[in-house]
């Protein structure tokens, strides 16, 4: 029984956690996406929680890729963090920014802009420091949008491919 | 009446309760106690610095730090293991003895992990599931003595020859709680089996008069838990802690014994051992290119017991007297030389054993050394070799009414240990 208390109590701890914590999860396959952050919290994404990331895994590519690039986003930023270019047969790219986006596993994913600083290669900014965001305009928080604004953001993506992305977008 | 002095001396306890014994304390009592291969090629060749560490064998160190790996991983290891044995046996006032050397070896797969970090757009959530290798049992102990049967001084050798390990089996995860906290818990499970072999030939006049054989099996199954916190302190400090409860080992003991061609063999014992707390901290620090780890970590062996077996828990008065509290110091650093994917590693630490000492009984700490590398793969894969060394000397008094003399023991015991791990992240 005392075995039995002691479990139940860990579990219900660790719902606890889950549920109501910093980390917020993705949803996969929802319609409004798994973008739910706020302005507030945009220096708060998955790259800007790990800020004691050495120099070098920026400035050196393949240490970033290993370090400090979750999975996920090679399935919806706009290639610049793949190192293999899946429209490509998997093939290595030859210069790392220039390929295609690859097709998105999530749904509702199009149109991703939050940024995130920790860019393989050094981004735009050069990559010289962790925890700055890559985008030029540095200073400026990211546009505010609405769930509904999925095709204007798509529009401003595609007319804006030069520039670093944001990877989130925010209601 | 030989086969009533050393063996009964060594291993009664064995056969009919434990592997304890306060006035003799042979490598067989350190079966489980203070008895740790490692995990990692990367942490090992750092001294044995686990705690910071952001891979996959962060499930076993402290899960919390599961958090810092943003790609699905899967780890597999190698090691070998090398323990060799220099033993000394003398008279007590004597200069001359005998001296034996020995030594045993193997090599095994380690480890396995897969850790799997859930999509997060704030945070981090990983999951990890894997198996390690926690303790090696591979041991030998061999030497010469004298004694006095049916009044001819004979010559005696005793040869233990041990095998195994203690595997553990984990399910964890980590979460982060704020941008500098996370958290981490592991649910383990203890798996492995621990052979001994005892030969102990009798020898008169330089022939073999008789020969005797004793087979011991520990079968071990048991679980625990252990929970961590991860915490960057600032851009270039972070610090971590974990505690691991105690774990309930149930354990299974048979036995046989061979002489004159007649094999004998023992009943089963069933008992539990129940292992202490182990509270444990680690800190890391980034230079650039540098990163600088230590671990410490507090088990109060004493505090092990025996439950389930009323015959096994009256050890528990003389477990309390023969362990005591250990405080393990680790230190090591990586060099990391980006343009050529490689990083360069090395560490020591300090493994005291967790023995009291007595009269009877005297040990060095135990100490020792590690290097390695590691070779990042095209971005995605990182194979990491590790050698570590380890040494420590104890002695015995040994005495008996059928000793032609009291027995003074001295034993260097030496550990080259190689470990090979690579991880693939997809």
């Amino acid at each position: 029984m005392k075995k039995h208390f002691i479990l139940i109590i860990s579990l219900l701890f660790m719902a606890a956690l889950i549920s109501g914590c910093y980390t917020k999860i993705a949803h996969p396959g929802e319609e409004s996406g798994y973008i739910e952050s706020d302005d507030d919290n945009y220096n708060e994404n998955y790259g800007y929680t790990h800020y004691y990331y050495p120099d070098y895994w920026i400035v050196h590519n393949n240490w970033g890729h290993y370090y400090a690039s979750p999975w996920w986003w090679d399935y919806y930023d706009d290639g610049r963090y793949n190192y293999y270019d899946d429209d490509n047969d998997g093939s290595p790219r030859g210069v790392p920014g220039q390929a295609t986006r690859p097709d998105s596993r999530w749904e509702g994913t199009s149109g991703l802009d939050g940024a995130n600083q920790i860019t393989p290669g050094g981004g735009s900014s050069g990559g010289s420091s962790a925890g700055k965001k890559t985008s030029t305009d540095t200073d400026s928080k990211p546009e505010t949008r609405t769930k509904g604004d999925q095709s204007q953001n798509s529009d401003k993506k595609s007319d804006d491919n030069t520039k670093p992305k944001s990877r989130f977008k925010t209601k | 009446m030989r086969r009533l002095t050393l063996p009964i001396i060594m291993f009664a306890l064995a056969i009919l309760a434990a592997p304890v014994f306060a006035g003799y304390l042979n490598d067989v009592n350190e079966v489980i106690a203070g008895n740790q291969t490692g995990i990692g090629a990367k942490q090992m060749a750092m001294g044995g610095t686990g705690m910071m560490t952001i891979d996959g064998t962060a499930l076993f160190y402290n899960p919390a730090n599961l958090t810092r790996i943003p790609r699905i991983e899967f780890m597999l290891g190698m090691s070998y293991n090398k323990q060799k044995s220099d033993i000394t046996t003398r008279a007590v006032g004597e200069e001359s003895g005998f001296d034996v050397s020995d030594s045993k070896s193997n090599t095994r797969i380690s480890s396995a992990i897969l850790t799997v970090p859930y999509p997060t757009y704030r945070g981090a959530l990983v999951f990890g599931f894997g198996v390690a290798r926690l303790s090696d049992f591979d041991r030998i102990s061999n030497f010469y003595f004298e004694e006095i049967d049916e009044g001819e001084v004979r010559t005696s050798n005793e040869k233990v020859k041990e095998s195994g390990g203690l595997n553990q089996w984990a399910f964890g995860f980590g979460i982060d709680l704020s941008p500098r906290i996370s958290f981490g818990g592991a649910l383990m499970v203890y798996h492995g089996k621990h052979e001994l072999n005892l030969k102990s030939p009798l020898y008169y006049a330089g022939a073999m008069e008789s020969d005797f054989e004793q087979l011991l099996e520990y079968r071990y199954i048991g679980y625990g838990a252990k929970i961590g916190l991860g915490m960057q302190l600032s851009r270039r400090i972070g610090l971590g802690m974990a505690i691991e409860s105690p774990v309930t080992l149930d354990i299974d003991q048979d036995g046989s014994e061979i002489e004159f061609g007649i094999i004998t063999p023992y009943s089963t014992v069933e008992y539990e051992l129940k292992k202490p707390f182990v509270f444990s901290a680690g800190a890391v620090s980034r230079f650039d290119y540098f990163t600088l780890m230590a671990d410490i970590e507090y088990t109060d062996w004493s505090q092990m017991s025996y439950s389930d077996n009323m015959a096994m828990e009256l050890f528990n008065d003389e477990i309390e007297e023969a362990y005591k509290e250990v405080l393990r110091f680790r230190i090591g650093g990586e060099y990391v030389v980006p343009s050529i994917d490689l990083a360069l590693r090395a560490g020591f630490f300090n493994d005291p054993l967790p023995y009291q000492e007595m009269l009877s009984y005297k040990n060095d700490s135990r100490y020792g050394y590690s290097f390695g590398f590691g070779f990042l793969v095209d971005q995605v894969m990182m194979i990491d070799f590790a050698y570590v060394h380890g040494s420590f000397s104890d002695s015995f008094i040994l005495e008996s009414p059928d000793f032609v003399e009291t027995i003074n023991l001295d034993e260097d015991i030496k550990n080259d240990r190689l470990f090979l791990t690579a991880s693939y992240r997809f």
